[in-house]
């Protein structure tokens, strides 16, 4: 080999070396985790971590519930030639939705590596698509360029908006101090600034375009103290129903009046705890199918009576939210859910001292002491908060079976994040029972013996369509506890 | 220092920048920008727009002949056009059959994804033709993304120019612009792995300059200087003068008003508001970056040179195209400077390292665009561990794949030009032809 031919190779390879050397270097910085959160039990061959904690002061950027577009690509390919090809299956509209998501994380400034909890409402009719969905969601989270796993909750309704879209998926992230719309002088606070949203409660930015009746993001300000919400259902058909066995209770109305009934008990909710329609940030609302009306959905109705609290002149407050339909409690006339989130305005830490006058990490709003749920929890704005992923029990059998091994897995779990069921915030209880609405008592029972004392956490018990591997019931729980 | 002074006035532009990074208040602007954008005129003026701006990315082709012709002595000229003209002809054809699936594949798994174009049905075009999806149409699109994707073959051409063989180098462009560049792309515009670790890059620093850059740096070491740039004894460099400097700095202007429209176009949208701040920062970015090169070359080369000033500019035209949309133009003008600078103190290493760029391509492309990359963590508080990566990346990707497919060339068939061609001129030896003929030029 001539001299200069050598000089090359030996050149090449120097700089080769280097830069091989600085790329491990810099992704050994790169991939390190957002330090505001720890997440546990997210070993090597599992898809999510069983909890994710936020430290302290940690602002929270919350999305709204990303739906699919048509594949734009996969049309102009050929790739689609029906009318359901447009939207994709599961796995290809969940990639989509998490691009989406990414991208609105970036807007804020956050990545990936900054979410707290992933929770997927994937459509299960004719049946829940488990495969597609990890596999999207591996391609996002826990793998090489991403390591980190947040807490996930993933279950399976009848229907989203579209027929044709078959997953739903909203985030919830930790804004790193340095970035988000509250880090003073950065580009995310000068982008913010010149979107001039309209913004109800001095804690809390909005994302999205002006004219949706919804925001894509809520940020909510670091030491801010949250509020949890109860699922809320309409009015039964006589008040004395509302004690009754699930059986014996029957509503009336569609879902426009149950709707508007069921808002009027939200801000009667809101004001038991000093909060006001101005307040809430994120609403969750699960709308059933009519057997009356043939099985149809209607998310018009609903929209309606949305509109008359929220995204009006007199309260231009506009939520970031998820609308699904799930079975529900439709065979009693009952046509839909709502529960919602909140953030205390100005310094709401007087509000979380005992009665002993030390500080709290929760506060739970029960003015019926027959209630077997808070209307609603607030939490202190030092509490830790912690995400438990959704759990299933290990073991297949019948409902109340399940949920006691559930909540065996519960309190396992609560404890490795330093909680016990005291500091559980909320109760989200999703039952795959089919018509057996009756079964949902075995549910109830265990929920009982896990709250027995003065402390009730706000709790949603919702029947879903189908859960993951085949359970019958999963529950997820939410924490705060003071360091 | 006394010539020095005449950049004394220089220092007055400091004053404004005191005011400079206010927000400016618009009451209504939320309503103002939400009429225009959600109406159907904004989609054909953004359509429109997109055309017009790989129009502009069109005439940077030229700016590159110019140029490169420029900065080569006389009897390489032809060469280098022709490479010029091959690289835009093969990136289009290249880009349509293979290379926009592959960077844009609508859904993608991060990584790699190659797919093809050819036999798509008509109407599913139609279909996409609507303000639904985008700003721009699927033609828009693909126009305005084929320009930039020959960028990064005809960055390395001039750094190669005046000694290489040209068969051999039409191979590798081939293959860099078909398969390399679509799919290292992909991992940022592609919504790939570095797109969702939040690397930013808005207009290619990473996907277009580094990539070139680095590119050309693996051919260069490969080719060896040419023949005389070091001296064969002390092993001191000697300057080679391009043969026409006019023609170099016409390639120059061409390439930075081409450029308004690479960046411009890269908001793939005629955004009110910031369309206009990315061609201010852009036009402010190159100023800041000649000035700054030419401030520094009197002071470390103790006169004023042209091929540096030049150089200069595009140093800080690269550095302003990660992001240009996200920073404010105070920031602009101080990530051009730098970037001016990083270019002259690039050339100088260069030479140090005893490696010829004829042209300056691996200065202006390379450092400029490691730079670059990091000027949105710099300014716009991005992360500044996933740009370094994401530059890291850029430049591995591309001098890998550089370094074993023309290091293979090389074993195989050879890469550079015999001594007696590049003594005669590849003009006469490859073509057979001049560029300016003896007798035109003895006539007139």
């Amino acid at each position: 080999m001539t001299t200069p031919a050598k000089k090359a190779v030996i050149v090449g390879a120097t700089v080769f070396a280097i830069a091989v050397l600085a790329t491990f270097v810099l992704y050994t910085f790169a991939s390190k985790p957002n330090p505001a959160l720890t997440a546990r039990g997210g070993g090597p061959g599992k898809f999510y971590s069983e909890s994710v904690s936020v430290a302290p002061g940690t602002a929270l950027f919350f999305t709204w519930g990303v739906t699919p577009s048509p594949r734009a690509k996969a049309l102009a390919r050929g790739e689609a030639t029906t009318e359901a090809e447009r939207y994709g299956d599961t796995y290809a509209q969940a990639r989509a939705l998490m691009t989406q998501l990414t991208e609105d994380l970036r807007e804020v400034g956050l990545t990936l590596r900054d979410v707290i909890a992933v929770r997927a409402n994937l459509v299960a009719e004719p049946e829940l698509d488990m495969a597609g969905w990890n596999q999207a969601y591996a391609e996002f989270f826990g793998n090489a360029t991403n390591p980190h796993k947040p807490a996930r909750t993933t279950i399976g309704i009848s229907r989203l908006f579209h027929p044709d879209y078959r997953a739903e998926v909203e985030f919830i992230a930790a804004i790193p101090p340095n970035r988000g719309p509250f880090a003073k002088g950065s580009r995310f606070e000068r982008l913010y600034d010149r979107l001039h949203r309209a913004t109800t409660n001095d804690h809390v930015r909005s994302y999205g375009r002006p004219t949706w009746a919804l925001s894509t993001g809520k940020a909510i300000e670091g030491g801010s103290a949250l509020y949890f919400q109860s699922a809320i259902y309409p009015d039964p058909l006589m008040p004395a129903m509302a004690t009754m066995p699930l059986k014996l209770r029957m509503y009336k109305g569609d879902v426009a009046t149950q709707a508007e009934a069921i808002f009027k008990k939200q801000v009667a909710a809101l004001k038991e705890a000093g909060l006001t329609p101005a307040d809430p940030f994120f609403s969750r609302n699960i709308l059933y199918p009519d057997p009356k009306n043939g099985g149809r959905m209607d998310f018009a109705g609903f929209n309606k009576a949305y509109t008359g609290v929220y995204n009006n002149p007199e309260n231009v407050n506009r939520l970031a939210r998820t609308v699904m339909s799930a079975p529900g409690y439709a065979t009693q006339g009952q046509l839909l859910t709502i529960e919602t989130y909140a953030v205390y305005p100005g310094d709401a830490s007087k509000q979380f001292l005992g009665v002993d006058g030390k500080p709290v990490a929760l506060k739970a709003y029960r003015s019926d002491p027959k209630a077997t749920a808070a209307s609603g929890v607030g939490t202190a704005p030092n509490a830790r908060l912690t995400w438990l992923s959704g759990i299933v029990s290990a073991e297949r059998g019948d409902l109340k079976a399940e949920s006691a091994g559930a909540m065996k897995i519960a309190v396992e779990r609560l404890q490795a994040a330093g909680a016990t069921f005291d500091n559980v915030a909320q109760v989200r209880a999703y039952v795959a029972v089919g018509t057996d609405l009756g079964a949902i008592a075995g549910w109830d029972a265990a929920y009982a013996a896990a709250f027995p004392g003065e402390h009730r956490p706000a709790l949603t018990v919702l029947p879903v369509k189908a859960l993951p591997a085949g359970a019958k019931l999963e529950v997820e729980f939410l924490a705060a506890t003071l360091e | 220092m006394k010539k020095l002074l005449c950049f004394l006035p220089l220092f007055l532009l400091a004053a404004p920048l005191a005011h400079a990074g206010r927000p400016v208040d618009f009451p209504s602007y939320d309503l103002y920008l939400d009429h225009i954008l959600y109406d159907e005129s904004f989609f054909v003026v953004s359509n429109l727009w997109m055309v017009i701006a790989a129009g502009l990315m069109f005439i940077m082709h030229l700016g590159f002949a110019t140029l490169e012709a420029g900065f080569a002595r006389a009897k390489h000229t032809v060469n280098i056009l022709y490479k010029n003209i091959f690289v835009v002809c093969l990136g289009f054809v290249a880009y349509a059959a293979f290379g926009f699936h592959t960077m844009f594949p609508g859904e993608f798994n991060g990584w790699w994804h190659p797919g093809g174009w050819f036999g798509v049905p008509a109407k599913d075009y139609f279909d996409l033709m609507t303000p639904r999806y985008d700003n721009l149409t699927w033609w828009a699109d693909f126009l305005f993304q084929s320009m930039v994707a020959a960028k990064a073959a005809t960055i390395v051409s001039g750094a190669v120019g005046e000694r290489q063989k040209l068969a051999p180098f039409l191979v590798y462009a081939t293959l860099l612009t078909a398969f390399a560049y679509p799919v290292a792309g992909a991992w940022s515009w592609g919504k790939g792995w570095l797109f969702r670790q939040g690397f930013v890059d808005f207009a290619g620093t990473g996907v277009v300059h580094i990539f070139g850059g680095f590119s050309a740096l693996a051919c260069v070491l490969l080719l060896g200087p040419r023949l005389g740039k070091y001296d064969a004894v002390t092993g001191k460099p000697r300057a080679i003068p391009g043969h026409s400097m006019p023609l170099a700095t016409i390639g120059l202007f061409i390439l930075w008003f081409g450029w308004l429209g690479f960046n411009g176009g890269s908001l793939k949208s005629a955004h009110p508001e910031l369309l206009g701040l990315v061609v201010t920062n852009t036009a402010l970015g190159g100023t800041a970056g000649g000035l700054f090169a030419m401030l520094l070359t009197p002071i470390l080369l103790a006169k004023p040179d042209l091929s540096m000033a030049i150089n200069g500019v595009l140093g800080g035209l690269v550095a302003i195209t990660g992001a240009a949309d996200i920073i404010l133009p105070h920031h602009a003008l101080m990530a051009g400077a730098v970037g001016g600078g990083v270019v002259v103190l690039g050339v100088l290493l260069l030479e140090k390292l005893k490696i010829d760029d004829p042209i300056g391509a691996i200065p202006v492309h390379a450092f400029g665009g490691l730079w670059g990359t990091l000027v949105p963590a710099v300014f716009a508080s991005a992360n500044w561990q996933w740009q370094a990566l994401g530059a890291a990346t850029y430049a591995l990707t591309a001098f890998v794949f550089s370094f074993v497919v023309y290091g293979l060339l090389k074993i195989t068939v050879g890469i550079r030009a015999s001594v007696e061609q590049e003594r005669t001129g590849l003009d006469i030896t490859e073509h057979g032809q001049e560029a300016y003929p003896a007798d035109t030029v003895a006539q007139t």
